[in-house]
């Protein structure tokens, strides 16, 4: 029988006694993961490549017993000795991801190659890898980044939207799989929140690119929080009859 | 790497301009066919053909094509991609 301490005593929100594995914890929405994790009393297993900042993430959040996994998921090697060094864990947050625009006919195999690699086939690796070494718990939840880009068109964006849209749909297909071990997958679809990533990808438009486009938003841009506040939702015992969904993030942006 | 040549790519690049309609002076924002996408489509043709990365902000700072070609060679030749 489950054990109910003080913290999630009444509330099925609270992530007490539970330890999480972030991917991309280094920055961005990542990191916010981790932040929401902690506030909630969960334990968080933070990886990404960048190793000071992961540190950075971990030394900031709530609580003890966080630690830090570096390595890059595109590399098998790199994958089995991340699973390897695993205890089983209640949830997978796979938020590790890269975005570039470009147009159409600019679109070529090894930027394709790139796009897949990191945001479809590092987080459906990784969990094979955990599924394998038994590294995922009875009742975990598996979260996977999805995108607004997977649903609906934007214009230089179809390597992107491809693999965002390719995450959504597997993350269905695990929560089948996967229901009889207990074990629930969703996907969370963003709009646009000001990140270094999405930062990054705004400096190949023109400035006043990004005003006209929040102008689109009904609430505006969102933060990593409003982000990461729905991943906690959904690792959490609150939302333990959902699974295979796509928890749509966007501030109204496709509710248009 | 030649203006001419550049003038070339650029034209060929965005969707409707026709060859020849380019000059070295021409104000690029002017351009009937130029919007984001145009903008975008500048940044992928000069990465393709001179494996060069310019932003959005770079492309900002200059008004012609000249300008632009000149700012591409500079980056070419100090290396920084």
């Amino acid at each position: 029988m489950e054990t109910i301490d003080r913290d999630t005593a009444g509330s099925p929100f609270h992530l007490s006694g539970r330890t999480f594995l972030v991917t991309g914890a280094s920055s961005g929405i990542g990191r916010q993961v981790c932040h929401g994790i902690a506030s909630m009393n969960g334990c968080v297993i933070a990886s990404g490549r960048d190793e000071i900042r992961l540190r950075e993430t971990v030394e900031r959040l709530d609580g003890e017993g966080h630690i830090t996994i570096g390595g890059d998921l595109t590399s098998e090697e790199d994958r089995a000795r991340l699973v390897d060094g695993l205890r089983p864990v209640d949830g997978v947050v796979h938020s590790a991801g890269v975005s570039r625009l470009k147009p159409a006919n600019y679109l070529r195999p090894q930027f394709l190659e790139e796009m897949q690699q990191i945001n479809y086939h590092a987080p459906l690796l990784l969990t094979a890898e955990m599924l394998k070494q038994k590294k995922i718990s009875a009742g975990a939840s598996l979260v996977f980044l999805s995108s607004i880009a997977g649903l609906i068109g934007t214009p230089a964006n179809a390597a992107y939207a491809g693999s965002k849209a390719g995450i959504a749909a597997a993350a269905r297909s695990l929560a089948v799989e996967l229901a009889r071990q207990g074990i629930r997958a969703n996907s969370v679809a963003p709009g646009m929140v000001r990140t270094e990533m999405t930062e990054k990808t705004a400096t190949q438009l023109a400035s006043g690119a990004l005003d006209a486009d929040e102008s689109l938003y009904p609430l505006g841009y969102g933060e990593a929080e409003d982000v990461a506040n729905a991943v906690v939702f959904l690792l959490s015992p609150a939302s333990r009859w959902v699974t295979g969904t796509t928890l749509v993030v966007d501030g109204g942006y496709t509710s248009r | 790497m030649e203006l001419d040549t550049f003038i070339n790519q650029f034209e060929k690049a965005i969707e409707g301009l026709e060859p020849g309609s380019v000059a070295g002076g021409s104000e690029f924002r002017r351009l009937e066919e130029w919007d984001s996408l145009a903008v975008l489509t500048v940044l992928a043709m000069v990465d393709e053909e001179y494996g060069v990365q310019v932003s959005g902000l770079d492309l900002e700072q200059c008004d012609t094509v000249e300008e632009l070609y000149n700012r591409i060679v500079g980056k070419t030749g100090s290396g920084d991609d």
